[in-house]
């Protein structure tokens, strides 16, 4: 059996039920499907420069623990909900740090075929707007080793 | 030998002992900020100050009446870092964040100026740490859980923390170094600053919400919302009306003049009575969560300073800046206000506090030119740190070397924001303050 395609489907957690339907709707029958999520460390980082950056408080024991099961409840919330939403078998994944090279990195490894990724919708959620790509999607368009799929939020 | 040094040269030479002293607390100061091999910065401090005695720089006796000067910021340390800790042990802090939520109604923008409107609260009357280290965390866990790109409101909370951190004598500890170390009232201090306290949480709180309000989700969307029940707290609501009764004896004090060091302590011991009341017994470690390197540091810093002062090295820098203000008390607000935030920024702004205040009191400035100068010290030294919102750029040159050796690190973001929103809040409040000074 010849090996199937593979697409990637970056998800945030900013995901619609309109994303999905469109994205249901896109996705080839045949093709594999990897829901990705990627914590991003920008800000648990940021959290951890407050301590750094005021003498006399150390850091507090529990914190990188309380961190971690914060982000764990979180991503495993936005992955089942995916889980749920795309409605087709699909693998997981789970990455950690800048999300936009992460998930293009993630394509290449995996050797995906396509990558789907979400546009944030306009203000009255018709039209496009400028700046409808975030810095995410923007980076995943410009360096993506594959095709992309832009499915608006 | 040790005492070579300060005694041969003493005050007519002073070269050489006054580029030891400056380059001994540069030295100081670098290790607590980048902490070498771990090194915790309470030791760095101790040890600069150590060394400075054993140099002669500075006589013990000096010394020890320096840091004891300081007694009511030291002890306002203990109080405020322990009344913080039995707040989050009550579930204060979780209970806000989730009211955040609530008033937030589904919408992210919302979310994250309720986020600003508890930041300024809990720094106003808990002082600025406990938004920055307390808050922020329990925002993070709060955003995380709900799916939502969480750095905008992680970054609201840091902003705030020292924004809101002029609006009373304890929102911030560096107020009461300043207000004690030059003996000034406090309720004259919240007459004069308050209209310049409001202003710089309101226009970084607007200028946060303007710039963040792409990169906060309109509506949070529900199917993300699937929040598990989170870790239990153990949730004292007596504690919670402890805490109304504290911060009112924060603003009584501060009106009255009261040395808020001990009120913060008084509240502290009153808040472990309510948890103990609540609990059945005193808590098993009752004393957790107090920030004890705090007072090294803070010692070891008020020694090094006072070998600078000794020395003449305050008065080159900060008199030289302060004369050029001259007689208006405008210019010396504004150049204090300068010259702190710039300071900060460099060494970190409890150092340059006390450098200022050092400064100031050796300058022998009129009354109305002293206090132009304090108050604009208090606005330079909370909202400068704002700048780089990692506290000074010694710490951005540590960033960079982190980056070299692989670990990922992203200035861009905070320092756009601390350059485009800090200059005008700080300009805006320096100028309103000398604007009630008339």
């Amino acid at each position: 059996m010849a090996e199937q395609a593979l697409a990637l489907v970056a998800v945030a957690g900013a995901e619609t039920e309109q994303f999905w339907e469109r994205v249901r709707l896109l996705l080839p029958p045949g093709i594999r499907v990897e829901l990705y999520h990627v914590v991003d460390e920008a800000p648990a980082w940021e959290l951890g420069m407050q301590f750094a950056r005021r003498p006399g408080h150390p850091r507090p024991p529990g914190l990188d623990a309380r961190v971690r099961e914060a982000e764990t409840r979180g991503s495993d919330a936005i992955l089942a909900g995916a889980r749920t939403a795309i409605g087709r078998s699909a693998t997981e994944a789970l990455g950690r740090g800048r999300p936009e090279r992460e998930i293009v990195s993630r394509a290449a490894n995996v050797g995906a075929s396509l990558v789907v990724v979400g546009a944030r919708p306009g203000e009255d959620r018709t039209a496009p707007e400028p700046h409808s790509l975030g810095h995410v999607s923007r980076f995943v368009v410009d360096h993506a080793p594959c095709p992309v799929l832009l499915v608006r939020l | 030998m040790s005492v070579a040094l300060g005694s041969t040269c003493g005050y007519r030479n002073a070269m050489l002992p006054a580029l030891v002293g400056t380059v001994l607390f540069l030295v100081v100061v670098a290790a607590t900020i980048g902490r070498p091999r771990g090194i915790p910065e309470w030791a760095s401090a101790l040890a600069g100050a150590a060394v400075a005695l054993a140099l002669g720089l500075v006589g013990v006796e000096e010394a020890v009446r320096a840091v004891a000067a300081d007694w009511n910021v030291l002890a306002f340390f203990v109080g405020m870092t322990g009344l913080a800790a039995v707040a989050e042990r009550s579930g204060f802090f979780g209970r806000a964040a989730e009211l955040a939520e609530r008033l937030a109604a589904g919408s992210g923008r919302r979310l994250l100026l309720a986020v600003l409107g508890l930041g300024v609260v809990i720094s106003a009357f808990l002082s600025n740490d406990a938004t920055a280290l307390i808050l922020t965390p329990v925002v993070y866990g709060l955003v995380v859980s709900l799916g939502i790109d969480a750095l905008p409101y992680v970054l609201a909370c840091t902003f705030i923390a020292d924004a809101a951190s002029l609006i009373l004598p304890v929102s911030n500890p560096v107020n009461l170094l300043v207000l004690d170390g030059l003996g000034l009232s406090l309720p004259r201090y919240m007459l004069a600053i308050e209209p310049a306290a409001l202003a710089a949480a309101g226009l970084t709180a607007a200028a946060l919400a303007l710039l963040f309000r792409r990169g906060v989700p309109a509506r949070i969307a529900s199917t993300t919302a699937l929040r598990r029940a989170e870790t239990p707290v153990a949730r004292t609501p007596r504690v919670w009306a402890g805490l109304a009764v504290v911060a009112l004896a924060f603003v009584a004090g501060g009106l009255l003049g009261a040395p808020l060091g001990i009120v913060a302590c008084a509240g502290f011991a009153f808040l472990l009575a309510l948890e103990a009341s609540a609990l059945g017994r005193l808590h098993r470690r009752p004393l957790d969560g107090v920030s004890w390197p705090i007072l090294g540091y803070v010692g070891g810093m008020v020694v090094l300073v006072a070998v600078l002062e000794r020395l003449g090295v305050v008065e080159r820098v900060v008199g030289s800046v302060l004369g050029w203000a001259g007689e208006s008390p405008a210019l010396a607000a504004i150049s204090s206000s300068v010259l702190a935030a710039a300071g900060s920024n460099l060494v970190n702004n409890v150092p340059m506090t006390l450098i200022m205040v050092s400064g100031i009191e050796g300058a022998h400035l009129s009354g109305p030119v002293r206090e132009a100068a304090a108050y604009g010290t208090i606005i330079g030294a909370d909202l400068g740190p704002n700048l780089t919102t990692v506290g000074s750029l010694a710490t951005v040159l540590w960033l960079l070397i982190l980056r070299e050796r692989g670990l990922e690190v992203r200035p861009a973001t905070y320092l756009r924001i601390g350059l485009l929103v800090t200059p005008p809040v700080l300009v805006v409040s320096t100028l309103l303050m000398v604007a009630m000074l008339r």
